[in-house]
């Protein structure tokens, strides 16, 4: 009985103290996005925009239940307003490695992307070149930017799909908290 | 012994409790929602397994209707004394009133937008649920009587509060989808045990239609408002359910004065924006920002950002060859780089001469919600070359709308830029329907994400880049598909220009 009356007020001061608990201030936008470029790579950035995107086409041919990808799957609505503050970090992370790729020797690079289907990564190589003015890339390059393109373009959905579940270190991480959080 | 045993054991849990307490951290929005959603469930399994559940289910539902309507109203009023404050502040930046965006009612305007969110999500989960309940056949016919009741309720309060909408359509339509499949299978069954384990001789499709109906008859309902969701008020077909709607009607106007809301202190301003009854003005409010939510049955907006980049002038090409039964012309609207128009001024030019709307996507196209960067860059100066550009070909002209770059300052996330918009006398541009065009890299996926969304939405603007090349090959899928259904099949897909949708939006009131 009295045993009782103790968890009553154990209950009762566990409620109370996790209610008046201050929730911890928010990060500045920049620095949470700063944190988040330097933890995860282009190419961790770019699996996890074919995740939501796989998501979002899913969910808009929709009918049957979309199948699942990832065990933290948000629904489509969801996946949809993430993927533009992801864009975001992609293009900034693009911007901050685009001079590190270019310097990489030419061999090196070409055969790196060249291999990009393993990482699926040719959308995002791809879109770094297009992002350099044609000026100032060699022909190789120019080709290399193309071929990425159309081996982008040209993936089936099955490989999509198997891209997809390669961000299942998504689930649960920073970068999962950071878009789902009322300001990314 | 056992008290003082009780004693240690309760210490103990306190202590890792508090413990456990001091860290707690808000969990994110995204996270969060699964949480939201299964004390939704609590409690509508707590409803539906109450002592009156159906009584209790619409009790509950129409005091959330009552406060969803509240909250729409304090919403208006609180945008009209936001942008009351805004314009004085305008007038005299001396002027000795709270700073706009750090007021109180700007705090209560962010609380009531979350509110009306909360109450439209209960509503609708409650709905959903009611409707994938129907198919358990596990549950009593009685049990399926009741559900029935209260999803029927769901559904009247839902069209009758205009908030249908809100809804996410899709969801409706795949749960739908779910529905009918589960009729499909159910129809099968049904046959099977009756006719001996023989396969139904008819077509499942009409077959389970009937069935369905014959069970769930509102469905039908729920069909014909999804057709017709581009009007924002249900229209009930028979003079009883027009009387009950009349009825409904009255009686929310009798309970608004009985809800309390501990926010409803605001006193009514003079109206300075949107006036003359119109939808679309500037403002830091929803009434400027267009999505196209309120754009007219079938109207679709096709936008281009980033642009102009060398693939502008095939995308032009795509655009110019275009006719169809509605549309005479290809219409669209360019958000152009102040970084970039300068360095394609014959593109500038055609895009002009094509009768094509540009308008303003910031200067380097940074993300705006970041404080890092410089606004006034991004958003004055970009206003000022572009248009310098611009009237290098019409000398009149005036940007009237501006796009944020990754939509970041779709309201009410980053108050500062949407107000520097305003300030540029423009309106800020976001979209209902997003390609992912830079993303597919594919014409025809690109394609099919538009239009299976143009046929689900029914009206609004959609985003697209004219930097990728693929995006060409989408857009001539997509034109070639919107002729096909206009010529052949008696669709009316309308295609216009930003300026020309805000026209028709104001104009109709």
């Amino acid at each position: 009985m009295v045993f009782k009356r103790w968890l009553a007020l154990f209950a009762t001061v566990f409620l109370l103290s996790c209610a008046g608990a201050p929730p911890a201030p928010l990060q500045n936008l920049d620095s949470r996005t700063d944190e988040l470029l330097n933890t995860y790579s282009l190419e961790q950035l770019d699996v996890a925009a074919t995740y939501l995107t796989e998501l979002i086409v899913a969910g808009v041919n929709g009918g049957k239940k979309p199948q699942r990808v990832l065990s933290c799957d948000p629904k489509r609505g969801v996946a949809d307003t993430w993927m533009m503050p992801l864009k975001s970090l992609i293009d900034s992370k693009i911007s901050r490695v685009q001079e590190l790729y270019l310097k990489m020797p030419e061999e090196k690079r070409i055969r790196q992307w060249n291999a990009c289907e393993k990482t699926c990564s040719c959308g995002v190589y791809g879109t770094l070149l297009q992002g350099i003015d044609e000026s100032r890339l060699k022909p190789a390059d120019i080709a290399l930017r193309d071929q990425l393109l159309k081996k982008q373009g040209a993936l089936s959905e099955k490989a999509t799909r198997t891209c997809a579940k390669q961000a299942q270190w998504f689930c649960g991480s920073p970068l999962m908290a950071y878009l789902g959080s009322p300001t990314p | 012994m056992s008290s003082k045993f009780g004693r240690i054991i309760a210490g103990l849990l306190t202590a890792i409790f508090l413990a456990s307490c001091a860290s707690y951290q808000p969990t994110s929005r995204g996270i969060a929602s699964t949480d939201e959603e299964q004390l939704m469930e609590l409690h509508f399994q707590a409803l539906i397994n109450g002592q009156a559940p159906e009584q209790e289910m619409i009790d509950y539902i129409d005091r959330l209707v009552n406060l969803l309507i509240l909250t729409n109203k304090d919403i208006a009023t609180f945008e009209k004394e936001l942008d009351a404050k805004i314009a004085i502040r305008k007038k005299n930046s001396r002027a000795v009133i709270e700073e706009p965006l750090a007021s109180k009612t700007y705090t209560k305007l962010l609380k009531k937008w979350k509110l009306k969110d909360r109450y439209t999500a209960e509503i609708a989960y409650f709905y959903l649920r009611c409707l994938e309940m129907r198919t358990d056949k596990s549950l009593s016919n009685a049990e399926h009587q009741r559900i029935k009741h209260i999803q029927q309720n769901t559904a009247t309060y839902l069209a009758n509060t205009q908030d249908l909408q809100r809804v996410e359509l899709q969801e409706l339509m795949t749960k739908l989808s779910e529905v009918f499949t589960a009729f499909v299978q159910a129809y099968k069954e049904d046959y099977a045990a009756k006719h001996g384990g023989v396969v139904p001789p008819v077509d499942d499709t009409d077959a389970a239609s009937g069935f369905g109906q014959a069970l769930f008859g509102s469905t039908t309902d729920l069909y014909a408002y999804i057709k017709t969701h581009n009007t924002t008020t249900y229209t009930p077909s028979t003079p009883a359910d027009q009387k009950r709607q009349a009825e409904f009607i009255s009686t929310i106007d009798q309970d608004l004065g009985l809800i309390e809301d501990p926010d409803r202190d605001v006193q009514s301003v003079q109206d300075l924006t949107c006036k003359d009854g119109k939808q679309i003005c500037i403002s830091t409010g929803e009434a400027g920002n267009i999505v196209g939510k309120v754009f007219p049955k079938g109207v679709w907006a096709f936008t281009f950002d980033d642009g102009p980049a060398k693939s502008t002038t095939n995308m032009l090409a795509a655009l110019a060859s275009y006719s169809d039964n509605v549309n005479p012309h290809a219409k669209a609207t360019f958000f152009q780089l102040a970084n970039a128009a300068p360095k394609f001024p014959d593109t500038v030019k055609a895009q002009f001469d094509a009768g094509y709307p540009l308008e303003n996507h910031s200067f380097t196209h940074p993300d705006l919600a970041k404080s890092s960067v410089n606004r006034v860059h991004e958003i004055n100066d970009s206003n000022v070359v572009l248009t310098k550009e611009y009237q290098k070909i019409q000398s009149d002209y005036v940007i009237q709308y501006f796009r944020c770059p990754y939509g970041s300052c779709y309201a009410p996330k980053v108050p500062a830029v949407r107000q520097m918009i305003a300030d540029q006398k423009q309106v800020h541009v976001y979209w209902r329907i997003d390609s992912l065009d830079w993303k597919l890299l594919n014409g025809p996926k690109v394609s099919a994400l538009v239009t299976k969304q143009m046929q689900l939405l029914d009206h609004g603007v959609i985003l697209m880049h004219d930097i990728h090349p693929t995006t060409i090959d989408a857009v001539k899928l997509v034109l070639a598909w919107m002729k096909d259904q206009n010529n052949n099949k008696n669709a009316k897909y309308k295609m216009v220009t930003i300026p020309e949708a805000v026209d028709l939006v104001n104009g109709a009131h």
